[in-house]
């Protein structure tokens, strides 16, 4: 298998039939949300009881969320996903994507691969910061040797945007 | 890519069937979607976190065996085997569950009298012919 790819071809042959496919794509996200929540529930930083997430989640009960973290079950409503990704913090994404890319981010269903950070505005605005350098440093032909000042670092989100503009970007 | 941590094998009978691969032939679509599906999950994860939802260990009279959990045509589906080396699992028997009990009865029983075979001469053993990845 080509580095970087995340199927080979004798993987994809399997898929060949409508039905399997269809049945398999099922299981694979029915199982990924399943080991999602339980991930992020036991992650080092939260360490929750199901009966916590539960609270956090709109006072579901422990059963709600033990039923949740089954891969068999899959008949969780989107509202109760959107409830569940808010008690950790976390946006929610539904997407129907192509097959590569499908496959790209069904891949990897361990607690490591499944670790998310909750929203931290001290570390998204750093990033954001991050980002905005790097396009201005990008931006300068020959970098500091020609007497550029230092970029501004702002701190409000409506801010960042206004230097992004400024600087043309 | 997702690195895959175990492999797996699949006992074969005195005449050279692959009792797993027979099983799963014979199956629904969506039993054996489901089954490439959970195989594909297994093999990703580490032992740790093979939770109660899709691995199971047994005890009692089928002490030493494991089950892989899922259901497919509403019938709890439950492969039998063991932990053949350090990242390696054997099914052997591909039984169901009923009220709380294996079907057939004798699964256990079997799926045993297989592993014992298997640790004896591991060439009763085929790899797991599905690809994983």
């Amino acid at each position: 298998m080509p580095s970087g790819l995340h199927y080979s071809e004798a993987f994809i042959r399997q898929l060949a039939d409508k039905e399997i496919r269809d049945e398999f794509v099922a299981d694979q996200v029915r199982t990924r949300i399943a080991l999602m929540i339980r991930a992020l529930r036991e992650q080092t930083d939260r360490d929750w009881s199901q009966k916590e997430l539960g609270r956090r989640a709109g006072g579901k009960g422990q059963n709600v969320i033990s039923r949740l973290e089954s891969p068999d079950y899959g008949k969780e409503s989107l509202q109760t996903l959107l409830e569940i990704a808010a008690a950790f913090d976390l946006p929610l994404m539904v997407d129907i994507p192509e097959w590569e890319e499908w496959f790209r981010r069904m891949s990897g269903v361990s607690k490591a691969a499944l670790a998310r950070k909750s929203f931290d505005i001290e570390y998204l605005t750093g990033q954001a910061q991050a980002v905005h350098q790097d396009i201005w440093l990008l931006n300068q032909p020959t970098g500091m040797e020609a007497g550029a000042e230092e970029p501004p670092i702002y701190h409000r989100e409506n801010e960042i945007v206004t230097a992004l503009a400024v600087t043309g970007t | 890519m997702a690195i895959l941590l175990w492999s797996f094998r699949c006992y074969r009978s005195a005449d050279g069937t692959d009792e797993v691969k027979a099983w799963f032939d014979g199956g629904s679509k969506q039993r054996r979607s489901r089954f490439i599906s959970r195989m594909k999950t297994l093999a990703q994860l580490p032992r740790n976190e093979w939770h109660d939802n899709l691995f199971k260990t047994l005890h009692g009279e089928c002490d030493g065996l494991g089950e892989i959990r899922f259901e497919a045509d509403k019938v709890q589906q439950r492969p039998l085997g063991f932990r053949s080396g350090n990242a390696e699992f054997t099914i052997l028997f591909c039984a169901r569950e009923k009220g709380g009990k294996f079907v057939p009865l004798s699964a256990c029983k079997k799926a045993i009298t297989r592993r014992d075979e298997v640790l004896k001469n591991r060439s009763q053993t085929n790899a797991l012919w599905l690809a994983l990845q």
